[in-house]
């Protein structure tokens, strides 16, 4: 194997990754805040390439392609927003790595994409009480932003393996 | 064609009626979820208090870009009361009418509009409620530093005045009689919820409920719980209207008074003897489908009483509960099934 | 090839369901509570959890006028206008209570009971 070149196609599908990444949240950072909903709360699809690769790549892209949100984040819309995507981000990723490569968990994948979801949020969530200094955002927030969480992981899920094949197909040319 | 073939093609079926179905209902859930996001954007509310006319206004707006539309309606206030209506703004029409009486002073077709109106709401109650009182008000000063008993030489003189008959109103100009001073402070919140609701047709509010220092706007299709203050205690509400989409206002002896020699006094004068009113009620709340109206019927309505004032509200198509010092309610017939007691010391008539 | 949609998958909405109420039961709890809201020239500028508050103390929200606060109470202790009447109002303790510095456009309200949208006086 040449190493050289698996490093190019690696560094490449990363960048193809991230950029499609950061073009979903781009999208859905268009969608103006909702009522009892945090300001940065999204339906997260970019999401949804991290767990592609964490499903089909592996665990290392998965979570290079979250730290990678998370610094975009942090440059182009302060520290706040680079703790939020990476609190949630982690958790999210951390969730998806263990629930899409085990054999033995069955879940489907609207299954997972909503416990992705909801970690997604609690990681969020709780950055969100740090920073204010106030744990009441919990009870505030929370109801609303865990049936909220039902919702997306349920798109993001379904998104997940509708794509799956034509991901797949793009990761076996690489 | 063999069994593989067909077992081949209802695998293919089953793999594409599975992926329609997928297909389908990502789209549901995403149409779905634009619809709630839709909906709840819209009742989406948005709530503060301000200082504005000299008194606190209270803004719940629902609907999209709360925050901005908020700011516009008190702007808008403000500029009623500085532009139209102040009595010590240099320029407002009122100071301008007042400052050159015997003159046809040009002024908006906005506050000629006000003038004429409530000109004609004096005719109809026997000028109990009459604009140029003024002088008179000046005298007692409720509120003021020199808030005080006028002597009865004091009122008897500056009653004289008192004539809303003298008023001559054109579509843009308004003249009054010498030694008359007008006063609107009795219509003027309602005026400005008149103006606010014509503010609030040209933005995207959907809905919004406004109080002016206690005039109410009630705008769009939302229905709002309206509470009467209790005259007794102004913490608690002893009743409630179901109402949508119109004005509100309220008269009553509990607002502004003083106490001079063992007697209260109240700031709602009768424009015909220049003294408190004489009411058997503590208050009374109007509802029309004006700000300006439900402001000056519900101060003509607490002086001419219950009995005289139906005929008045029938006049202008307007509802009223009546609230007596004897605890009672009336309600007129067209909101009886809107109101709701909630202070059982108070007892509704039947 | 993992599906799409198992059985499981309903225990997992079930269970994200419950920790929803779950976290929502608290709110019900909260009606007792006594919150002063601030309002500074038409804008919120502080909510006080009136019955959370230890120690007396005081603050100025704008020069020359000083807002009290103790538990389950709150007022205005020094204003810039005239007639006082801010201060007049005395310790606000109950729900829907008010008291306004009109000069100064500052409003201390209580937050109110939810029966009704909008009061008339």
């Amino acid at each position: 194997m040449n190493t050289k070149k698996s490093k190019t196609k690696t560094i490449a599908f990363l960048g193809i990754m991230g950029a499609l990444a950061l073009s979903l949240s781009f999208l859905e950072s268009l969608i103006p805040p909702l009522p009892g909903l945090p300001p940065g709360a999204k339906p997260g699809l970019s999401n949804v390439v991290t767990m592609f690769l964490a499903s089909s790549s592996g665990v290392g892209s998965a979570f290079a392609i979250t730290f990678f949100k998370a610094a975009f984040a942090g440059i182009t819309r302060g520290t706040t927003a680079m703790l939020m995507s990476a609190a949630g981000g982690l958790l999210s990723t951390l969730a998806a790595c263990i629930l899409l490569r085990s054999k033995k968990i069955k879940f489907g994948y609207i299954g997972i994409g909503i416990i992705c979801a909801v970690c997604h949020n609690i990681g969020q969530l709780t950055v969100a009480c740090i920073l204010s200094g106030t744990w009441a955002l919990i009870t505030g927030y929370g109801p609303l932003l865990m049936l909220f969480a039902v919702a997306t992981g349920f798109v993001t899920g379904t998104t997940l393996k509708l794509v799956l094949p034509a991901l797949d197909k793009i990761i076996n040319r690489i | 064609m063999g069994s593989g073939d067909v077992l081949k093609t209802a695998e293919k079926l089953k793999n594409i009626n599975k992926r329609a179905l997928i297909a389908v209902a990502v789209c549901v859930a995403l149409i779905v979820g634009i619809i709630v996001f839709d909906s709840v954007r819209n009742s989406r509310e948005y709530q503060t208090t301000a200082i504005a006319m000299g008194t606190v206004i209270n803004l719940r707006l629902f609907g999209p870009d709360g925050k901005e539309n908020a700011e516009l309606v008190i702007e808008n206030i403000n500029e009623t009361e500085k532009a139209l209506l102040s009595r010590n703004e240099k320029n407002s029409d009122i100071y301008r009418i007042n400052a050159n009486p015997g003159t046809a002073v040009s002024v908006s077709a906005e506050t000629a509009d006000i003038i004429s109106k409530s000109v004609d709401v004096a005719k109809n109650c026997g000028g109990v409620f009459d604009i140029t009182v003024g002088e008179v008000t000046k005298l007692w000063d409720f509120g003021g530093d020199k808030q005080r008993l006028p002597t009865e030489k004091e009122i008897t003189e500056k009653l004289s005045d008192v004539r809303y008959s003298a008023i001559k109103v054109t579509n843009t100009t308004v003249r009054i009689a010498e030694g008359q001073t007008l006063d609107l402070g009795a219509v003027g919140k309602g005026a400005a919820c008149d103006r606010v609701k014509a503010l609030l047709s040209a933005t995207n509010t959907d809905s919004a409920v406004i109080s002016v220092g206690g005039s109410l706007l009630l705008y769009g299709k939302k229905d709002f719980n309206i509470g009467i203050v209790n005259p007794e205690n102004d913490l608690a509400s002893m009743g409630t209207l179901k109402l949508s989409d119109t004005f509100v206002s309220t008269s009553g002896n509990y607002e502004k008074f003083f106490e001079q020699d063992g007697k209260t006094y109240h700031h709602i004068l009768d424009a015909t003897t220049g003294y408190p009113a004489d009411s058997r009620l503590s208050s009374i709340t109007v509802i029309c489908d004006s700000g300006l109206l439900s402001d000056a019927l519900s101060t003509a309505c607490y002086i001419l009483g219950y009995n005289q004032s139906i005929e008045l509200l029938n006049e202008y198509d307007a509802q009223a509960v009546f609230v007596f010092k004897n605890k009672t309610v009336r309600v007129t017939d067209g909101i009886k099934d809107s109101f709701t007691l909630t202070d059982e010391s108070f007892v509704v008539a039947k | 090839m993992r599906k799409l949609f198992r059985r499981t998958d309903i225990l997992i909405i079930a269970g994200v369901l419950l920790l929803s109420f779950l976290l929502f039961l608290p709110n019900l709890f909260n009606n007792n509570e006594l919150i002063a809201q601030i309002y500074v020239d038409g804008e919120k500028t502080e909510e006080i959890k009136l019955d959370a508050v230890d120690e007396a103390y005081t603050f100025s929200p704008k020069e020359n006028t000083v807002i009290s606060v103790k538990n389950g109470a709150i007022c205005f202790t020094k204003a810039t206008c005239r007639d006082e009447l801010c201060i007049n109002s005395g310790w606000l303790s109950s729900k829907g209570q008010t008291a306004a510095c009109l000069p100064e456009k500052i409003v201390i309200t209580i937050k109110g009971a939810d029966k009704t949208d909008m009061i008339t006086y």
